[in-house]
C-alpha cells in the first residue's frame, strides 16, 4: 500500500511540513501561461522522498516547456532540499528552509526560500520569500535575479477538499539591476482535493499589474501520487 | 609567457571574481530598491499628521508586525489542538492502563508532524475514545507510522481525552 508524502494546499507556495521518512511521492506539475499573443506550457516531474521527520529531498529529472515561438524544449533537471525547523500547529510559526539547484545546457539557477506557515484550526496561512539567481546563455553570461514574496490562505472544507487564495509579488532584476523597476503581482483562487494515495490541486492566477512579457493569466495543476 | 593551464585558471578566477562582484551588486540593488520604495522608515510617527505623511510601505510593515503578534497570541489558542503532555494526562490514563510519559510525548510529536501532512489537525474532542483507535489505524500507513508509533499516537490522544473529563 502506498504512502503519500504530503498533500499540497497551494501550487505557487511551498508549505512548512516535510514528508514523513521513507515516503516516496511522484508529483506532476503543469503550468499554462497565457500572454497577449502567446501561450507557454511548463511541465515538471518531481520525485519527493522523505529522509527524516524534518528533511525532504526532491529530484526533478524532467523539466519541459512548450513555447508559442520556440516549440518544445528540455530544460534540464533540478535537486531540491527542504529542512523543517518548527511546526505550524504547536509552535508560533512553522518555518522551513528550501534550496533548489537547476542545471541545463547554458543554464544554471539557484533558488532559496524561507517558508513560514501557521495553522489555525481548518485554516492554513502560508508565506514564502524567494530569492532566485539565474545564469543563462553561452558562458552563462546572461544574469537575472528575482525576489518574490508569496502569501496564501487555505480553508479545509472537509478532510478531502480545501479552497484557498494565492498572491505573488515579484521583483525582477534583469542583469541583477533594478533599472527597469519590474514589479509583478498575480492573484487568484485554488482548490485542492485528496484521496487515500493521491491528490490534485489547481490554481488560477491573473496578473494584477500591467507588465509586458509577463502572462496575463496562468493556470497550474499539481497531481501527486504516493508509492 | 603563461602556460595554457594558468591562463585558463586566471580566466576562471576572473569570471568567479566577476560573478562575486555581480552578486554583491545584486544584493545592493535589492537593498536600494527597498529604500527607494520607502523601506527606510526612520523614526516612528508621533501624531496623526505624521502618520498620514509616513511612507505607505512603512505603514504596511507596522501592520505586518501587528499581524505577526496577533498570530503569536493566537498560537496559544491553536495549541489546544495538541495540548502538551501534562501530569493530569498520565494520572487520568493510569486509571485505565499504565502510560509512559515519554510515550505520550512521542505520540504528541508524531500527531502534530505526521497528521498535518495530508489535512489540518482535527480537535481531539471531535471523535469519541472508541472512534480514535480505528481512525489512527486506518491512516497509519499513509502517515508512515510504524506499529509502535501508531500506539504512541493513540495513547496520546486517549490520554488527552481522559484528562478532559
Amino acid at each position: 500500500m502506498a504512502t503519500l508524502g504530503g498533500v499540497r494546499h497551494f501550487t505557487f507556495l511551498y508549505e512548512a511540513p516535510t514528508s514523513p521518512p521513507g515516503s516516496v511521492e511522484l508529483e506532476n506539475t503543469v503550468t499554462w501561461q497565457h500572454g497577449p499573443s502567446w501561450n507557454d506550457v511548463f511541465i515538471r516531474e518531481e520525485l519527493e522522498i522523505g529522509i527524516t521527520d524534518r528533511f525532504q529531498l526532491g529530484i526533478y529529472p524532467l523539466d519541459w516547456s512548450h513555447h508559442s515561438e520556440d516549440g518544445l524544449q528540455y530544460n534540464g533537471g533540478a535537486v531540491e532540499l527542504i529542512y523543517n525547523l518548527s511546526n505550524p500547529v504547536v509552535d508560533p510559526v512553522g518555518i522551513s528552509l528550501y534550496e533548489e539547484i537547476s542545471v541545463a545546457r547554458q543554464h544554471f539557477e539557484s533558488e532559496s526560500k524561507l517558508i513560514a506557515q501557521k495553522n489555525f484550526g481548518r485554516w492554513i496561512f502560508d508565506y514564502n520569500a524567494t530569492l532566485e539567481a539565474e545564469w543563462e546563455d553561452r558562458h552563462l553570461e546572461e544574469h537575472t535575479g528575482e525576489f518574490q514574496q508569496a502569501i496564501g490562505a487555505s480553508y479545509e472544507i472537509s478532510p478531502r477538499l480545501s479552497i484557498g487564495l494565492e498572491l505573488l509579488h515579484e521583483f525582477v532584476f534583469p542583469d541583477w539591476h533594478d533599472d527597469e523597476k519590474i514589479r509583478n503581482v498575480f492573484v487568484g483562487p485554488n482548490v485542492s482535493y485528496r484521496r487515500h494515495q493521491w491528490f490534485v490541486i489547481a490554481t488560477a492566477l491573473a496578473q494584477a499589474t500591467d507588465t509586458e512579457n509577463e502572462p496575463n493569466f496562468q493556470l497550474r495543476t499539481i497531481f501527486g501520487i504516493g508509492f | 609567457m603563461k602556460s595554457r593551464a594558468s591562463c585558463l585558471g586566471s580566466a576562471r578566477a576572473s569570471r568567479a571574481g566577476e560573478d562575486a562582484l555581480a552578486i554583491t551588486n545584486f544584493s545592493a540593488e535589492i537593498s536600494r530598491s527597498f529604500q527607494s520604495d520607502g523601506f527606510d522608515c526612520g523614526e516612528a510617527p508621533q501624531s496623526a499628521r505624521e502618520v498620514r505623511a509616513f511612507p505607505k510601505t512603512c505603514r504596511r510593515l507596522y501592520r505586518l508586525m501587528i499581524a505577526f503578534y496577533m498570530a503569536t497570541f493566537a498560537a496559544c489558542e491553536t495549541a489546544n489542538y495538541a495540548p502538551p503532555v501534562a501530569p493530569a494526562m498520565t494520572s487520568a490514563s493510569s486509571r485505565r492502563q499504565h502510560v509512559d510519559p515519554a510515550k505520550l510525548e512521542s505520540g504528541r510529536t508524531l500527531f502534530v508532524h505526521r497528521c498535518i501532512e495530508c489535512h489540518t489537525l482535527p480537535p481531539i474532542w471531535k471523535y469519541s475514545r472508541e472512534d480514535w483507535p480505528q481512525i489512527v489505524n486506518e491512516m497509519s500507513h499513509r502517515a508512515s507510522l510504524k506499529p509502535a508509533e501508531r500506539d504512541a499516537v493513540i495513547a496520546y490522544i486517549l490520554a488527552v481525552r481522559s484528562s478532559e473529563h
